[in-house]
């Protein structure tokens, strides 16, 4: 099945919130590009070419959702 | 002695309901005065005394007493004229002319008095419950939104107050804004300024102050320091991971208000995000709260009534729905729908907002956009006021503190926000 590219956000486990750095690094092992990593909230915005948002969810990660458009709401 | 006139038609006589103008609805107008005695004297009965026998007592001291059923309908003050006094029967209750209110005094002070006690009669007026019912125009010193907030009762103004605004960025160069300190970081390109007029707008509401130096005010906290996080590019756009970038930095920054006019729509069904409902938990935890607009896509009219959007809908993100000039939910507003979906939390005047603009302009916006950073901007008059307190208990604030407005809460919410 053809998967096209997409954006997406990740929340850690709270407790794995001191290792978001290691587990950034792990998806970016699986050809995931990161596109900022934020502490305080503990959650990865990054882009995949190829995987379902199911197999981002690996150990450490909480949950995984597409990034969607926002826009002004004027 | 003159007549007395009746408390309810001297009260007719003079207005307090006001027309709509424009003072109508400027708190700073000036109210009436109100009389608040009449002079004459409420006396309770003994009710185990027959009518008869307390009038044989009032005239041991040449005061008549007369029936209330001896009266001609709607003759109470000329009754009042004739004798010294009417007995309300079934009530056990007399009223008592002004010239006879010392005799009364006397008969109370005598043992086995079937005159109870006494109290001076009160004025009634009218409340002016249709003042609501007008519509809020903008005056030369506020505009109605700043008006119908009340914000300008407050003795604070967001001093110090971290409030982050997370839009399209700002016009820095704004002469309403010379001499402010403004933070500022750009998630869609080198520089946070504003070239769309959105952020520029919010901003302002939020945390603006007057035209000019002495003009219309529509900024709620002048003195907050102000956070501009661009993460809308310059034709309004975003996307989440851009909005949890803002976030990050504002919590980064210390903020105490994160400013959210911007969303995605929803379906009705559709339950909120986890990730921004655990982000909103840890910003509150962090002493942070997180307002964002509900959205646009109702069409009351029509009779199409449109979820609250994402990120507003979770749980722990006050959701701000739109209000007209009348206080009415506005068209577009989007509510309550299922019980999957988001709730509004609150409303906030959201039509016809003036407010700055790009390129050292004002303009005049419409939306929900417009009604959330009000309600930020009271929460920074909160935490200037409150400085010790949780994010939770501004949230609890905001909320005990609203102006109900007997509208249905899957639209309104909790009700305007206001500053009581």
């Amino acid at each position: 099945m053809y998967f096209c590219g997409m954006e997406f956000i990740a929340k850690v486990e709270d407790s794995q919130k001191s290792n978001i750095g290691e587990i950034a690094a792990s998806l970016e092992g699986m050809g995931i590009q990161i596109r900022r990593i934020m502490r305080i909230t503990g959650t990865i915005f990054g882009s995949t070419r190829s995987l379902p948002l199911a197999k981002l969810k690996i150990k450490g990660i909480k949950s995984v959702e597409q990034d969607r458009r926002l826009r002004a709401r004027s | 002695m003159p007549s007395k006139k009746h408390p309810i038609r001297q009260a007719a006589e003079k207005p307090f309901v006001k027309t709509p103008d424009q003072s109508s609805t400027d708190t700073g107008s000036s109210k009436p005065p109100k009389k608040k005695f009449t002079g004459r004297v409420l006396v309770q009965l003994d009710p185990s005394v027959s009518t008869t026998d307390i009038s044989r007592k009032a005239k041991t001291r040449s005061l008549r007493l007369i029936p209330l059923h001896a009266l001609s309908a709607g003759h109470l003050n000329e009754g009042l004229d004739k004798a010294d006094g009417i007995i309300f029967e079934r009530l056990r209750v007399a009223l008592v002319n002004e010239r006879s209110a010392a005799s009364i005094k006397q008969l109370q002070a005598l043992r086995n008095t079937p005159f109870l006690s006494s109290e001076p009669e009160r004025y009634i007026y009218a409340r002016a419950g249709a003042r609501k019912e007008l519509p809020f125009k903008d005056t030369a010193s506020a505009t109605w939104g700043i008006q119908a907030t009340n914000v300008r009762k407050s003795k604070f103004s967001g001093k110090d107050v971290k409030l982050a605004i997370l839009d399209t960025g700002f016009d820095f160069a704004h002469p309403d804004f010379m001499g402010r300190v403004i933070h500022r970081k750009s998630f869609v390109g080198r520089q946070a300024k504003d070239r769309e007029g959105h952020g520029t707008h919010c901003a302002g509401i939020a945390g603006g102050g007057r035209k000019g130096k002495a003009g219309v005010r529509y900024g709620v906290a002048p003195d907050s320091r102000l956070y501009i996080g661009k993460i809308l590019n310059d034709q309004g756009e975003g996307s989440d991971g851009l909005a949890l970038a803002g976030i990050e930095w504002a919590l980064e920054q210390g903020c105490r208000v994160i400013s959210m006019s911007f969303g995605a729509q929803v379906q009705k069904g559709d339950k909120h995000s986890v990730i921004f409902e655990e982000v909103a938990k840890i910003a509150l935890a962090n002493n942070c709260l997180l307002i964002a607009a509900t959205g646009n896509e109702s069409d009351r009219e029509e009779g199409i009534i449109a979820a609250v959007n994402h990120p507003a809908n979770c749980p722990s993100v006050m959701g701000v729905g739109a209000l007209t000039e009348n206080l009415k939910v506005s068209n577009y507003s989007c509510a309550t729908v299922g019980r999957a979906g988001g709730q509004v939390d609150i409303s906030a005047p959201g039509d016809d907002i003036l407010s700055a603009w790009i390129d050292g302009e004002h303009e005049v916006e419409s939306g929900t956009s417009m009604a959330a950073p009000f309600v930020a901007g009271v929460a920074a008059l909160l935490w200037e006021e409150h400085p010790d307190v949780t994010a939770r208990e501004i949230w609890d604030k905001l909320i005990g503190q609203v102006r109900k407005l007997g509208l249905r809460t899957v639209g309104a919410g909790a009700g305007l926000v206001y500053v009581p």
